[in-house]
């Protein structure tokens, strides 16, 4: 590492090549266009950015997949591992909690069993920056202050959130939009939150643009990421006393040429594992892409996709050679009063809702109780979005969430917030033990939501976090099966018919 | 009891009231006949299986939201008028419609609908009121469809006029209920025509029946009225307090939201077993209630927590004989600098326990 303290920034991008060069090396053996690499560092002296490397013509060197690693990466011996440190183990594959400061929104701690809460949580940045001052005085981890004993990852970028969020990112820092609205995190002060809150991993900041997003900005993302994970390697050197684990973030917008330099760039990096952000890749039909980049990064190292949408994305990034993905859209579906019924052990379409005409109207059959209080109850369903900005106030929370962008088309869930659900007093899921459908019904948590309960989210949260270990342990045993392929074909055949 | 306004107390799950200790809770007619809905309930069984909750639950008549929540509301001897909230139009509620949804809901202890003024009213309107609520006392019992399983509650108005009260007292303990409410309190009155109420009340009440004094739930409250006398209270004050960030502690509130708490590493209370007291810190909460609902939840918890405590230990002080040493050191601990209010003086003197 030739990175010397004076001019780093200058230097980082020449590591890159040279980097880029051994890599390649000891990848392709048997590429003859090697040669074409030897003048690179030249090359670069002379260019005046040095953001323009990764869109210089001339080094576009093409990096192919690995094609003997890529077609085992939904093998047993590439998904079902441990991965351990020093300090911590980590078993694949698994889901982490989403957490808010290290908490699975809207549950306590007493009702996250295990078959909740696993035992790893995602914190994304956002939630935790108004403690750090006080974690710093205190001198405690943000473990020791949020009383878990699940191993943190500490993630600048809320997988929560749609990526538009983060154009105003700039060389300098990236931005996390916070309680009090955005705030610029640079390297640097990243890297002391890193320091002070002695997460066991944490992802190093990463420019995350949508794939939507033109060249140059896709360029600049990839750069200015590289950039900054190499800043976080230097730190971790500089600083022996901090056991944090690094992991990299793969930039390069859904790009495949992009992502392809990255993850070779990033393969050679001394980093523990890395991170492809769902919300990095087109819409549909990235999953080649993302076979195409796991085949090239080190076997030894595990990789994450953080911010899938359904539990048909699960099953693919885990297809895709993705050891470990995370629970952020759970939170939202949980929010919208949406309950996932998918028999993983055996999936099937979900059966159209039939509307009891007996049920039908609420109103009609609350006359015989005298009609003075009787109401029509989907009148109030409407009203839901209005009161919005009441709610916002009543429980201090600010969503930042744009459905639109962010609802994926197809699902297999109840809306409980339908009045088709008011009189269904039946489990959520016939065969759940979750510790919802032990113990309460479709019907009251339909009249939790309609009346804006705080319990209607901790309810499905509790039952969806459950449904989607339970998915795990499905996949494990079908890779185990070496059957993950055909399960994600029949899934995928589900979610189109429901 | 704890208020669960609309079938649940804000945040905390059945199992966690049950782990509690939690032995009733409190559900308004008023919410639950307007969503739901009466029959959605009576289809699932009852409220208790509706909210999956096996302790006992008890609802009140509705009267009182009518006029807390309505301007609206215009009572005559059939019921109460008032206009929908949501159409406009106008509906009304009498105490038939009040035990048809009670019974359909069939919560353990019903309130009959009463007359319900504000306890400022003078002069006629508010002896009209009593009047009104001893006859509506009659249409309750009468159209009371399940007398085996669910007992039926009057309630004692007369506003703060004792002679009033007498006569209320006198003829609604002719009527035999199972149990009796002090209401029209709690409504911005004096404390001292408050406490001298409740004490006309107690005296005159039936011993052996339960006296529900509604309405009331700050600590200092409780403690007084148990002296004088009553065994039951409702109270969203410890809850709603919850989501506004305050904890209940022994020496009175902690408001954990102010910057005071932001470093503070030990408990709201390191006597409290609560889940929130054994695992967090106040540093903690003070971050958490700025960032995530779990907050206020934890701090529900505790809330309840406190309060049930401090009730089982105002009764485990009066089966053991020791409940006026027990006054003495709950408000030397509340009011360190001994600047008691003077109507605690006053009332805890009038039952025979000296504080000063």
């Amino acid at each position: 590492m030739m990175v010397t303290k004076r001019s780093p920034e200058k230097q980082i991008p020449v590591t890159d090549v040279h980097l880029a060069k051994k890599a390649k090396l000891e990848e392709d053996e048997s590429n003859s266009t090697v040669n074409g690499d030897q003048t690179i560092p030249e090359k670069i002296k002379s260019k005046k950015k040095n953001e323009s490397i990764l869109i210089n013509p001339e080094l576009e060197v093409r990096i192919e997949p690995d094609k003997t690693r890529r077609s085992q990466l939904n093998t047993t011996s590439h998904l079902i591992r441990t991965f351990k440190t020093e300090h911590f183990t980590l078993n694949s594959p698994d889901v982490m909690s989403y957490t808010h400061c290290g908490q699975v929104p809207h549950v306590t701690a007493d009702l996250c069993s295990s078959t909740v809460n696993g035992d790893v949580s995602i914190v994304p940045l956002h939630s935790i920056l108004t403690c750090i001052k006080v974690l710093e005085k205190l001198n405690k981890s943000l473990a020791e202050f949020v009383k878990t004993n699940n191993k943190i990852i500490l993630n600048p970028f809320n997988s929560s959130e749609p990526c538009d969020l983060t154009a105003f990112n700039d060389q300098l820092g990236m931005s996390v939009w916070g309680k009090g609205g955005r705030k610029k995190i640079t390297s640097k002060e990243y890297l002391d939150i890193v320091k002070i809150s002695k997460p066991e991993l944490f992802v190093s900041l990463s420019d995350v643009v949508p794939s939507s997003v033109n060249k140059k900005r896709a360029n600049k993302s990839c750069y200015r990421t590289l950039q900054w994970v190499t800043e976080a390697i230097a730190f971790l050197e500089g600083n022996s006393g901090v056991t944090s684990q690094l992991l990299a973030p793969i930039p390069g917008s859904g790009d495949r040429q992009l992502m392809m330099k990255s993850a070779n760039l990033l393969a050679s990096r001394k980093v523990f594992g890395y991170v492809i952000e769902r919300a990095t890749l087109p819409t549909e039909n990235w999953e080649d892409l993302v076979r195409d980049v796991v085949s090239i990064l080190p076997d030894s190292r595990p990789v994450f996709m953080l911010g899938v949408l359904n539990e048909l994305e699960i099953v693919k990034a885990y297809n895709c050679g993705c050891h470990f993905v995370d629970s952020s859209f759970v939170l939202h579906f949980s929010n919208r009063g949406q309950a996932m019924v998918l028999d993983s052990a055996n999936p099937t379409p979900l059966p159209e809702p039939s509307r009891n005409p007996d049920h039908a109207s609420t109103e009609e059959a609350n006359k015989d109780f005298g009609p003075s209080l009787a109401e029509n109850i989907p009148s109030e369903i409407s009203g839901e979005t209005e009161d919005k900005k009441k709610k916002k106030r009543e429980t201090g929370k600010v969503l930042i969430f744009k459905p639109e962008h962010y609802i994926p088309s197809k699902s297999l869930t109840l809306d409980l917030v339908s009045a088709v659900y008011t009189r269904q007093f039946l489990k959520i899921a016939e065969s759940c033990e979750c510790f919802t459908c032990e113990r309460h019904t479709r019907g009251y948590i339909n009249h939790l939501i309609i009346t804006r309960e705080l319990l209607a989210p901790t309810l499905l949260m509790l039952h969806n976090m459950y449904h989607i270990r339970n998915l795990v342990n499905t996949v494990k045993a079908k890779v185990e099966g070496g059957s993950l392929e055909r399960y994600e074909a029949t899934l995928e055949g589900v979610f189109r018919i429901s | 009891m704890h208020v669960g306004t609309q079938g649940t107390i804000k945040g905390v799950t059945t199992k966690q009231l049950n782990d509690l200790g939690v032995p009733i809770i409190l559900g308004n007619t008023y919410h639950l006949g307007h969503r739901p809905g009466p029959s959605v309930v009576d289809a699932a069984g009852g409220l208790h299986k509706f909210m999956n909750w096996d302790k006992a639950i008890l609802t009140d008549s509705g009267g009182f939201q009518m006029v807390s929540l309505l301007k609206l509301a215009n009572f005559t001897e059939e019921g109460v008028k008032f206009q929908s909230p949501h159409n406009g139009t106008e509906m009304l509620l009498t105490p038939e419609h009040s035990m048809a949804i009670q019974n359909a809901l069939e919560s353990d202890i019903m309130m009959q609908l009463d007359d319900v003024v504000s306890v400022l009213t003078k002069g006629e309107r508010m002896y009209e009121a009593m009047e009104r609520s001893v006859r509506w006392l009659d249409r309750c019992q009468a159209a009371h469809k399940k007398v085996s399983t669910q007992n039926l509650f009057g309630i004692i108005q007369g506003g703060l006029e004792p002679e009033w009260r007498l006569k209320c007292l006198k003829k609604m303990i002719s009527k035999d209920c199972p149990g009796y409410a002090i209401g029209g309190l709690s409504g911005g009155e004096e404390k001292e025509d408050f406490w001298k109420t409740v004490s006309i009340c107690t005296d005159h009440l039936p011993k052996e029946k339960p006296r529900y004094l509604m309405g009331v739930g700050y600590q200092v409250e409780l403690v007084v009225c148990s002296a004088l006398g009553c065994d039951m209270y409702d109270c969203v004050f410890p809850t709603r307090t919850a989501r506004f960030g305050s904890a209940l502690v022994r020496t009175g509130q902690l408001q954990l939201k102010n910057k005071m708490f932001s470093e503070d590493l030990s408990p709201i209370d390191d006597q409290c077993s609560c889940l929130t007291c054994k695992t967090y810190s106040r540093a903690y909460l003070h971050f958490l209630l700025n960032e995530d609902t779990t907050g206020v939840i934890l701090l529900t918890i505790h809330n309840i927590a406190y309060q049930l405590r401090l009730m089982s230990d105002i009764r485990k002080s009066i089966m053991e004989d020791k409940f006026p040493d027990f006054i003495r050191t709950f408000f030397s601990t509340m009011f360190p600098d001994k600047s008691y209010p003077s109507w605690v003086v006053d009332a805890l003197s009038s039952v025979g326990v000296n504080l000063v």
